[in-house]
């Protein structure tokens, strides 16, 4: 009678992985299948090496293992079985759970800002990075407070003529730690328009400085069309930074000709007793 | 449809919708009949060479439609100007496109705001790199209709105005001449 052999997998490869199917506070976990395993089991714990707990998880190569301690470390390995008996740990791999982001405040700023954004949420750890979906939204300084506390010091372009604006609109920002688990937090940060910026004509004295009127309106409709890249193009008329002078700057102005800046929004009263 | 096109439509609309809501309150289908009369007087009946003036379009009982036009001009690219009228006893009720601007087929931007009652801030203008134009005689920039309320006479003017070429320098225009509205 033939004996039937049944081998083992000598190692098993395990790797963290940050697929979007990942939950926040939870840890991605995948491994290469080992050849002849009928099932493999996780090992987990909170020490380099000591594995106090783990879990079958059938005959499977990944896998999403939630609950771990927030803004704890902790460390897996993996091991296969089959009737034969188990594999030895595979490599072992270590990491905090997702992080997650809570809310961002303030949750919204205007073109030409310069402020600290706090972000809070929990598994931030230190060396962490953040991005926005706007370029022209700047995170000059980020300053991870504690595993629960992000600062950002931030800058809403146009703080200079001539500087593309930032997108008007909600945005994304997505933070990924050292061990490069990572989330997204969507439409977290709001880009609004600085109303401050329509009077695109000043400078030469006269009822047209400090108030919406026909020769702003004529600006943009000289440059309408014009495209970010283009010579004609300037950003200074581009209110929302979408990168085109077009309908949706031109709507800006409608609504608002014959009104005068009081420092903080256009109306007729801020006007001169002639104008109003 | 190229973005471009699509916010040109876009703007039409919105420009369209503020200038209708810009003069406050219902027109009442555009027929004038509550008893007052209403009739607009031009200052300047034949104008000159490079002049901006107004007319009478139109009048239907309590309704005026005043035509701002310009007289024998070269190089128009747009125009700009506050329109200033009696609030005692005149409303603002709508504007209609000229033709000045439209020569050629263009697309033109017009925005017409009501900030505070007896002002209209107007800004019509041709869009991007769309040529000049020239004007021979008489033409049309806008027009504006007028609602009178009560029996009265005041003028009607223009201020901060500016007719623009291409490269939005001021053209010489030589006279701007309102006129005056009645309502008996």
């Amino acid at each position: 009678m033939p004996v039937r052999t049944r081998t083992l997998f000598c190692s098993v490869l395990i790797l963290l992985t940050g697929s979007s199917v990942i939950f926040a506070g939870s840890i991605g976990l995948a491994w290469d299948s080992a050849s002849g395993a009928a099932g493999y089991r996780v090992h987990y714990g909170t020490n380099s090496g000591a594995y106090t707990s783990s879990i079958d998880v059938g005959n499977v190569t990944d896998i999403v293992f939630s609950g771990p301690a927030d803004c704890t470390t902790s460390y897996f390995a993996v091991t296969a079985y089959n009737a034969a008996g188990q594999s030895g740990y595979s490599n072992e791999v270590a990491s905090w759970p997702r992080p997650t982001i809570a809310s961002a405040s303030p949750p919204r700023a205007k073109q030409g800002d310069l402020l600290t954004l706090d972000l809070a949420g929990i598994n931030f750890q230190n060396g962490a990075t953040v991005e926005i979906d706007n370029p022209n939204v700047v995170l000059d300084e980020v300053t991870v407070q504690s595993c629960d506390s992000i600062q950002i010091a931030t800058t809403v372009e146009p703080t200079a003529a001539g500087v593309m604006a930032a997108e008007v609109g909600r945005f994304s920002m997505t933070i990924t730690n050292p061990d490069l688990q990572t989330t997204v937090a969507n439409q977290i940060f709001e880009v609004q328009v600085n109303p401050a910026r329509f009077d695109v004509v000043r400078g030469a004295g006269g009822p047209s400085d400090n108030r919406l009127d026909g020769r702003d309106a004529l600006l943009l409709s000289r440059l309408f069309g014009s495209q970010l890249g283009e010579a004609e193009f300037d950003p200074d008329v581009d209110f929302n930074g979408d990168g085109w002078v077009d309908g949706g700057d031109l709507a800006y102005l409608a609504g608002n000709l014959g009104k005068c800046w009081n420092g903080s929004g256009w109306t007729v009263a801020a006007c001169p007793q002639g104008l109003r | 449809m190229t973005k471009r096109t699509m916010y040109t439509l876009l703007l039409v609309l919105v420009t369209a919708s503020l200038a209708c809501g810009g003069g406050g309150g219902s027109d009442g289908g555009m027929t004038g009949g509550t008893g007052v009369a209403g009739t607009f007087s031009p200052a300047q009946a034949n104008p000159g060479p490079d002049t901006v003036s107004m007319g009478q379009q139109s009048a239907s009982g309590n309704l005026v439609t005043v035509a701002v036009n310009l007289t024998d001009t070269a190089s128009v690219y747009g125009a700009l100007f506050d329109m200033t009228y009696p609030a005692s006893f005149v409303e603002y009720v709508s504007w209609s496109p000229g033709t000045v601007l439209e020569a050629g087929g263009q697309q033109v931007n017009y925005i017409v705001d009501a900030p505070t009652s007896g002002r209209l801030v107007i800004s019509a203008s041709r869009l991007g790199a769309a040529p000049e134009t020239n004007v021979t005689g008489t033409e049309t920039l806008i027009r504006i209709t007028f609602r009178v309320t009560r029996v009265g006479s005041g003028s009607v003017g223009f201020e901060n105005s500016a007719i623009v070429d291409e490269q939005l320098q001021d053209l010489p225009i030589q006279l701007w001449a309102g006129g005056t509205l009645g309502a008996s």
